[in-house]
């Protein structure tokens, strides 16, 4: 009975959470309007404005880790751009809105593509300086936008021609609150969310899986951007009066803390976040001096002892009265193989030449790697084995030589093309995101394939259900393939070293990989993990895939490899299959080693380092 | 001319900030947002010692000691615990909360009010090339020169430097040979600190005290470190006369709020043309 | 007598995370000689140098130097008290001049600075061709002239311990020779050296005083070099048959 998961908090969670969400969602768009008091009334669509806001800044900060201060900015565009239409005649709510997000779209454009071409605080600068653009370009239209001074008239919103009262304007900001939040809900739980956790976990983990970090941050900060140009449309009706003050750099910060308080990669954070700081610091007018000081006290707290706020406090409590999630001591279950298929396809690597600095780390490498063999790469440290490897997935630039897989030519393409291409790689220390299942993890091996995003994931339509579906089957087959589908519901980080492993073939398996490049799989693995991993691999062979193995680990290698190539010094220096090579008299001496050393290739070689 | 001169005045500003930028960038990689906010306490420090009746040097060196000592508490609080997580953005926030911490310490004890800073020849002018050269601007930017040059010369000649360039290539090797990698960081936030602050007083000679100046100057001494290259001491100096231009420049011809636009757009066109900025050298990646 | 013994492990456990990449390893470095750690690729080798220079926390065991425990102190005093660590792979400040180079080795032990010339006087003499090249960027320089700039680095520190990783490797075997005859070079001139090798082949040939062998993470054999035959050693390896101490 401890064993069962139906009566897990975060099962349930998962199953039902869309149901509770949207109940309360429901309630929080029926009961205000309807029950509440005029006070209380305003107090609640502020929380929702800020809602807004801060929801469209977790998507930038806490799901894609890039910083953003400048939603204000949005904010102000939307607010402006509304009151401009309504002065020229035009109340209408959903005309105000769109026109609204359109403006704060466009500014995210302008800030966010340059604010990306360097990382982290170059995007939170360039924002910031937006921020403090607002007061000055108001004021230097200050016929359309009444300048320092304000403007007013946004009163009397119109939807479909009908006027709407206050209580009809505090529907629609509730209904486009929670209506937004059901969006960045559907975005984040689809290949687009995905592709944040994995993208926030490594960036290289993210271009091996296929994706462009530059497009997908940039998609979510432009896409967080949005939101507030909504939020701007309905502050602007709602206050009736705009004027720069409503824009300043504090409230940039307010938003960050709220941010950060309620939890930053998380939908339900910025909800949390805005009702604590609208009824808590904000209320308190008395202390308004020590507003600014409390916020950076929340900012400075919070980020140095408990970086994931309200919600992640939630989320583990949950797991705590959950208890410690099984140990998977072997996670491997032997009556439960299934079959998958991999489209393995042919390499092939000739003349690659790379020089580092003065050093050849390649030279000249020729080989190749077919489908349904495991073509083992085996050197020395500083053989070339992993600069080959790094070259073949596109991390390393080469000099000279061509690499083709199948009829395409790859060499020369960043690496999330190649991947796109089918070439699929683990890593020396597995990389896998926080608080992702095995199920999950192995997902993300598909986030390189079309669909399952923007629109259709937003509307859930058909197609991102056929795609959903489509990546569940085929994680399950692939898990299932490795004889692990018990581990699926599992947190994979909490995983041990060589399940992780095994995941990691697994996720490359889940791709539909036409080549697979293992580096170091089997380091760090006692006796058993070995085993378990040299299976995976058979079987991954077996089923047609075209494996590639670097691993240093000699009795592995020779037992399980179907071809070897030798590398040192940047060149292949034997080939063969593993009978030959163990005997091979110059394997033995540059790589196993006896006393002794060939004088054929001296001179060539001190050539080589030498230059 | 006079507007030359004022520009290079308002520049220099924007290079010494910059340059405090620099520093604990160079010797650690991190970028701190509280920087000028150490500048715009340093103009309260100045306005409340004056008020006083201190003598100008224990202004100044109030200003460097406070600025020093925040500088290592900074570095205690906001970046150690997130050293051993390169990748972790964590440092960002806790480096904007240090910064708006000091903003609202400022907040509470001199409210909004903007206080004038009455230094002792703030007035008197020269007359330099057909125009009016302040005192005070000609001060600041004979420091800044001194600063961003004195800067440059000692991380290419001195063992500090040597730590620290040592330190930024590669930490771990640093290390080995014996540096003390946490001590670096600590010194170079010391240093940064006390100088930010130490121009405190300057700034708040030329525009007055307020707790507003340390994001304006957040803004500008960052456009200014795009400008002269991440890392770059001498790009300081340039980048930071270049704002300053523009922006003197800009509003001299056009007015003040389209100077402002003006530099953005430059921002932008900047980062999208040259990220690693006129002195900056371009890194390569290695895997 | 003061100690005899340079360096003493014992009982050294390290990981990563969760990895533990040594389990228990033991060894001793007794004054003036050199001592050779042998073992496959992954045996956990360079993460002993690593534990032994302090730059990963020992899980549990001790590391004494010249007698004083430093088991809980960071690399840099380690560094300090005049353990020098030569990395694998040529690993010098590339855009830093050759002399700047020899200068961060004087950030470990206080020097003089009368000392201090003299020794750059002495790395001058000892390595012409570094000599020659005092104002070039060391990336510029030969792999070979790396790995002597690499250690010469760390003699200028003035070392009690010289720990040395593979500083054969990815050279030519050429300029192997030349690194190998510097190494008997230093030894003969009364340093205590530990060394890191993938063979050991090449060290039995005079070098090594005493060989120690890891296979997964433990130290498996501890024997004289006199006394060792290469079979020993591929079998401490679990190299020949599949037989486990």
């Amino acid at each position: 009975m401890r064993r069962s998961t139906t009566f897990r908090i975060r099962t349930l969670h998962r199953r039902f959470g869309w149901a509770v969400a949207l109940a309360v969602g429901l309630v929080a768009i029926v009961v205000p309007p309807t029950m509440l008091g005029v006070y209380d009334q305003r107090q609640i669509a502020l929380i929702a404005v800020y809602t807004l806001i801060v929801s469209g800044l977790n998507l930038s900060f806490g799901y894609a880790g890039e910083l953003a201060l400048g939603q204000v900015a949005m904010f102000a565009a939307g607010a402006y751009v509304s009151a401009i239409l309504a002065n020229h005649g035009s109340k209408d709510l959903l005309l105000g809105l769109v026109a609204a997000t359109l403006a704060a779209g466009v500014i995210g454009l302008v800030s966010g593509v340059p604010g990306m071409r360097l990382s982290h605080w170059s995007l939170a600068l360039t924002s910031f300086f937006l921020v403090l653009l607002v007061p000055k370009v108001v004021s230097l239209f200050a016929d359309q936008t009444g300048g320092l001074l304000g403007i007013s008239s946004t009163t009397g919103p119109t939807l479909f021609g009908r006027p709407l009262g206050f209580t009809g304007l505090l529907t629609v900001v509730l209904v486009v609150t929670v209506g937004w939040l059901a969006i960045a809900r559907n975005l984040v739980l689809s290949r687009f969310g995905d592709e944040l956790r994995v993208l926030r976990e490594s960036p290289l983990l993210a271009s091996s899986l296929g994706l462009s970090t530059f497009r997908v941050r940039t998609s979510a900060y432009l896409l967080g951007s949005l939101p507030a140009g909504a939020a701007g449309c309905l502050v602007a009706y709602l206050n009736g009066f705009i004027s720069p003050d409503s824009f300043t750099l504090e409230l940039a910060i307010v938003l960050l803390a709220a941010s950060v308080v309620g939890g930053s990669a998380s939908i339900y954070g910025a909800p949390i976040g805005s009702a604590l700081l609208v009824l808590g610091p904000l209320q308190t007018s008395a202390f308004t001096q020590f507003s600014v000081l409390i916020y950076g006290l929340f900012l400075l707290v919070i980020g140095v002892v408990f970086s994931g706020g309200i919600s992640g406090l939630i989320t583990l409590v949950a797991r705590r009265l959950d208890g410690r999630l099984p140990v998977v001591a072997d996670a491997v279950d032997d009556s439960a193989f299934a079959e998958h298929a991999i489209p393995g396809e042919l390499l092939g690597v000739r003349g690659l030449t790379k020089s580092f600095g003065g050093v050849r780390a390649l030279d000249g490498v020729t080989l190749e790697a077919s489908p349904g063999r495991i073509t083992a790469l085996l050197g020395a440290n500083g053989a070339g084995k992993t600069t080959l490897l790094n070259a073949v997935s596109g991390f390393v630039r080469t000099d000279e030589g061509d690499i083709v897989l199948g009829e395409r030519r790859i060499d020369g393409e960043p690496p999330h093309a190649i991947a796109r291409a089918g070439v699929r790689r683990t890593f020396q220390t597995p990389l896998i995101p926080h608080s992702m299942t095995a199920l999950e993890t192995v997902m993300s091996g598909r986030l390189g394939q079309r669909g399952g995003r923007g629109l259709s994931a937003v509307l859930r339509l058909p197609s991102f259900r056929r795609s959903r579906r489509a990546d569940l089957d085929a994680a399950r087959g692939a898990l299932a393939f490795a004889g692990m589908a018990d581990v699926a519901d599992v947190d994979a980080q909490s995983l041990p070293l060589g399940t992780r492993r095994l995941l990691e073939v697994v996720r490359a398996v889940a791709g539909e990989p036409r080549l697979i490049l293992l580096d170091e799989p089997a380091a760090g693995l006692d006796d058993d993990g070995r085993a378990e991993l040299a299976r995976l691999i058979r079987r991954a062979r077996d089923a047609g895939g075209t494996v590639i193995l670097v691993e240093h680990n000699v009795d592995f290698v020779l037992g399980l490899a179907d071809h070897v190539h030798v590398m040192a010094l940047g060149s292949v220096i034997a080939s063969g299959p593993p009978q030959v090579i163990r005997e091979h008299p110059e394997v033995i001496n540059s790589y196993l080693g006896r006393r002794g050393r060939p004088e054929s290739r001296t001179e060539a070689r001190a050539e080589v380092a030498d230059r | 001319m006079t507007t030359l001169w004022a520009g290079l005045g308002a520049g220099a500003v924007y290079a010494l900030v910059a340059l405090t930028f620099n520093i604990p960038l160079a010797a650690s990689g991190v970028f701190n947002f509280a920087q000028p906010q150490f500048t715009m306490l340093g103009g309260f420090l100045a306005f409340e010692g004056l008020r006083q009746g201190w003598p100008l040097l224990l202004v100044l060196g109030a200003c460097v000691v406070v600025g020093g000592l925040l500088g290592v508490l900074e570095e205690r609080v906001a970046i150690r615990p997130f050293v051993r997580n390169t990748t972790s953005r964590a440092a960002l926030v806790t480096t904007v909360g240090f910064a708006v911490v000091l903003e609202g310490v400022a907040h509470v004890i001199w409210g909004t009010t903007p206080q004038a800073v009455p230094f002792p020849g703030t007035d008197s002018t020269l007359d330099v090339a057909g125009g009016r050269l302040g005192v005070l601007d000609l001060t600041v930017l004979i420091l800044a020169v001194v600063a961003c040059l004195s800067a440059e010369i000692a991380t290419r000649t001195t063992g500090w430097g040597l730590a620290n360039r040592a330190t930024t290539i590669d930490p771990t090797a640093a290390e080995l040979r014996g540096i003390d990698v946490t001590a670096v960081r600590r010194r170079a936030f010391a240093l940064a600190g006390a100088l930010a602050c130490a121009v405190g007083p300057l700034v708040a000679a030329q525009v007055t005290a307020s707790v507003t100046l340390g994001n304006n100057l957040l803004i500008l001494a960052f456009v200014a470190l795009c400008l002269g290259g991440f890392g770059s001491h001498v790009g300081c100096l340039v980048g930071g006369v270049a704002v300053g231009l523009v922006q003197a420049l800009g509003a001299r011809y056009l007015n003040g709020d389209w100077a402002l636009v003006l530099l953005f757009a430059v921002l932008v066109a900047l980062l999208l043309a040259r990220p690693s900025g006129l002195f900056g050298a371009r890194r390569q990646r290695t895997v | 007598m003061t100690t005899d013994v340079m360096l003493e492990v014992e009982a050294l456990r390290l990981a990563y995370g969760d990895l533990t990449a040594v389990w228990e390893v033991g060894l001793t470095v007794p004054r003036g000689t050199t001592v050779a750690l042998v073992g496959r690729n992954g045996a956990g080798k360079t993460t002993t140098l690593s534990g032994i220079a302090g730059l990963l926390r020992a899980h549990s065991g001790t590391v004494r130097l010249e007698g004083t425990d430093v088991t809980q102190l960071p690399a840099h005093e380690r560094a300090r008290l005049g353990l020098s660590f030569v990395q694998e792979g040529k690993r010098v400040f590339r855009d830093l001049s050759v002399r700047q180079n020899l200068q961060l080795g004087f950030f470990g032990r206080r020097t003089p600075r009368r000392q201090a010339g003299r020794l750059m006087d002495e790395m001058c003499t000892r390595f012409p061709p570094l000599a020659e090249k005092l104002a070039q960027p060391a990336g510029s320089l030969s792999g070979g002239q790396q790995q002597m700039l690499a250690i010469a680095q760390a003699l200028v520190n003035r070392p009690s311990v010289l720990l040395l990783d593979e500083p054969s490797s990815g050279l030519a075997p050429v300029i192997v020779d030349e690194v190998l005859a510097l190494v008997a070079g230093l030894k003969a001139d009364g340093l205590s050296i530990l060394i890191v090798s993938e063979s050991g082949e090449e060290l039995l040939d005079g070098v090594a005083d005493q060989v120690v062998v890891l296979d997964q993470g433990r130290s498996t054999l501890t024997r004289s070099a006199a006394d060792i035959t290469a079979d020993d050693i591929t079998r401490a390896m679990g190299m020949g048959a599949s037989t486990r101490p």
